[in-house]
């Protein structure tokens, strides 16, 4: 490839081969994590792939070894620039460390922002999200193990759809989607109310703590057909039936007091709507919702209301729209030109105030996954999202592989109930749940 | 085939170290003595920065208090009683609680500097006590503090400062004219009750410049800054 430079939508220059300096601006969704993150809310996620033999060290220094020119946009630390922090390109290796400790630990100043992470039988890789959001890690997961198995000797006949790691990274790769698809002239979607939170207690620092269970892909998929729903829409009826549940628990008085709007935050990949490439942020929320102010829901009417719900919202112009309030607020005169300390302030101010006032929960599924013939060296994905903050309390992340599907809760307060009351539901439907430890 | 013990990954055979964690493997071919060899190698290098500073800190307490003693014993022996060496002593004493501190008690520099300034201001009502005036506590006091202060800041800046160069030296010019300002606000509050500056000024007006300068110096040079990114809006 030639050295010349190759300018981005975003503004950036970069400067193939990969390691070549360069620096790029943040993406649109990665804008408010260096302004709210901290010890806590570390805004990190973690991505494991549970294998059915032990690591072996040396194939994986290899693999490593191979993919390292591969990603060079993940080899970035955010730098602060006097409007706004940027990602400048740090010629580093790429950090593999044991995983002895919590789980999305926040990264050190100095630190890259993602890490590699190995024990007994389990390769893990957790980003921030201001480098990338679930879709773009899992890509980096994906090349990895082809490159760690293939290390190990394993002979792939077959072509698995993933990045190769000797391939020069496409200038697509790079490039902010937000900024791409933004179209000018976009009404804003109107401002939802604001929504019921858990009432549970705060766990001591460190706060987050993860449960995790697998249910039977088969009786799931067999449920949410009975229900003309999918995987997702019957997951998230589940969590507002258990929401709604923990509602009815309440006294009277707090009852009184709780907002009666249930509303989820289920992530969409906009990669799968849009044609991009891009190996950075690039997804949005649908919220679907219900509003208890109405009455109380049966579990029909919450799984045909969120069904609908998101069939609608899922829609690309409503998506669109999302997209121009989100860039359109970036790019405001006043707002992008006022130096980045005043800034920072003011969403870190924003983000306390009402970041996620509008949310009762969040479930990320990323939808299931299969290496082709590499699947029978794995036994089991896990994706643990970003540790949830002091409102939401808790949230949850979904990955199916094979035959089971693997449910994780992020959780920062001293119950368990939410979980409790999702998987008595989901046993009460016949569905088998089993309790793993990871 | 051996296993880290603590990360449970396998391992070649020719590997002494985990390389995720630096685990020493413990195979039949690995000596208790390597291992111990292996486990140990930062602590001397620590070691020897302690010994330096407890080396420079007697050195120190020698000379102070020294000083201390032959200026008491001059003074005893032609004046008959404590006067003049007062001044000397009370610096010396101030000088050597903060030298110790800063060696001897193993905390935080906030605490370190907290603990000198304390001691030091009870030196200060001593001199105050003994000389029957005010002025250790109204302008020595003072100053003191603001020295304190700007001393801490210059400290916490700097160890926030990711490239540490001519930046650091324009900070300690910086301090330098606020330190006169206050200096001179300080005195001239003593004597006059208003707070008037001149010389101080003069001082900071030329001080400024230089600092523009060095800092100017400092970013045209600082790894070929690309301007675009730091200001891109």
């Amino acid at each position: 490839m030639s050295k010349a430079h190759v300018t981005l939508e975003t503004g950036a220059i970069v400067q193939p081969p990969a390691r070549s300096a360069f620096w790029m601006r943040l993406d649109n969704a990665a804008k408010i994590y260096p302004a709210v993150q901290n010890e806590e809310l570390t805004a990190v996620f973690r991505l494991s792939c549970i294998l059915k033999d032990r690591i072996k060290v040396k194939p994986l220094l290899e693999a490593i070894h191979a993919i390292e020119d591969r990603f060079p946009y993940y080899k970035v630390k955010p730098k602060k620039g006097f409007f706004w922090y940027y990602l400048e390109f740090q010629n580093e290796s790429m950090p593999l460390r044991p995983d002895l400790t919590t789980p999305c630990r926040a990264f050190k100043k100095d630190d890259l922002i993602f890490r590699i992470l190995a024990k007994d039988n389990c390769l893990s890789v957790e980003f921030s999200h201001i480098l990338t959001d679930g879709g773009g890690g899992f890509e980096f997961l994906k090349t990895l193990l082809l490159a760690y198995l293939r290390a190990c000797g394993v002979s792939l006949d077959k072509e698995i759809p993933a990045l190769k790691p000797y391939d020069v990274p496409s200038v697509e790769e790079f490039e902010d989607g937000f900024s791409k698809y933004f179209q000018k002239n976009i009404p804003s979607p109107k401002k939802k109310p604001k929504s019921f939170h858990l009432p549970f207690k705060l766990n001591d620092q460190p706060r987050f703590n993860v449960l995790m269970a697998t249910l039977p892909m088969a009786e799931i998929y067999q449920k949410s057909k009975e229900h003309h729903a999918t995987i997702t829409e019957y997951l998230v009826a589940v969590y507002l039936y258990a929401l709604q549940t923990i509602y009815n628990g309440l006294s009277n008085f707090k009852k009184r007091r709780a907002r009666k709007i249930f509303r989820i935050q289920v992530p969409v990949n906009l990669r799968r709507i849009y044609p991009s490439k891009t190996m950075r942020n690039f997804s949005l929320f649908v919220t679907p919702e219900i509003d208890l102010s109405l009455g109380a829901y049966s579990f029909e009417e919450i799984v045909k209301t969120v069904h609908h719900l998101m069939q609608l919202e899922t829609d690309k112009k409503l998506i669109n729209k999302m997209i121009a309030r989100n860039v359109g607020a970036e790019r405001n005169i006043w707002l992008k030109n006022t130096p980045l300390f005043i800034k920072s302030l003011i969403l870190y101010l924003t983000y306390s105030i009402a970041g996620t006032s509008q949310y009762s929960g969040v479930i990320t599924n990323i939808g299931k996954v299969t290496f082709g013939q590499a699947d029978k060296f794995i036994d089991h994905f896990v994706f643990i999202p970003p540790p949830p903050n002091k409102a939401l309390r808790v949230n949850c992340g979904v990955l199916g592989f094979g035959a089971n599907l693997v449910m994780t809760f992020g959780n920062i307060t001293r119950s368990k109930e939410l979980e409790r009351e999702f998987f008595r539901f989901l046993v009460t439907q016949g569905i088998c749940v089993k309790i793993i430890k990871y | 085939m051996n296993i880290c013990k603590e990360c449970g990954v396998e391992l070649d055979d020719d590997m002494m170290l985990c390389p995720l964690c630096e685990t020493p493997v413990l195979s039949a071919g690995t000596s208790k003595d390597v291992i111990l060899q292996i486990s140990k190698k930062e602590i001397p290098q620590v070691r020897k920065k302690n010994l330096l500073q407890l080396i420079l800190w007697q050195i120190t307490a020698v000379l102070l208090l020294s000083g201390i003693a032959a200026t008491l014993i001059i003074n005893l022996s032609i004046q008959g009683s404590i006067t003049w060496s007062i001044y000397p002593m009370s610096i010396c004493l101030m000088v050597f609680s903060y030298a110790s501190l800063m060696v001897l008690w193993r905390t935080t520099i906030f605490f370190q500097v907290l603990a000198a300034w304390i001691i030091s201001t009870l030196v200060l009502v001593m001199v105050n006590w003994s000389i029957e005036a005010d002025w250790p506590l109204l302008v020595a006091l003072p100053i003191l503090s603001a020295v304190n202060i700007i001393g801490l800041l210059i400290k916490f800046i700097v160890m926030h400062l990711k490239a540490k160069g001519l930046n650091v030296l324009s900070l300690i010019f910086v301090s330098i004219a606020v330190l006169c300002l206050i200096i001179e606000g300080i005195i001239s509050f003593y004597f006059i009750k208003v707070i008037e500056l001149r010389w101080s000024v003069i001082v900071a007006a030329c001080l400024l410049p230089v600092t523009a300068a060095i800092l100017f110096m400092y970013f045209r040079t600082k790894n070929n800054t690309d301007f675009q990114k730091i200001f891109h809006t």
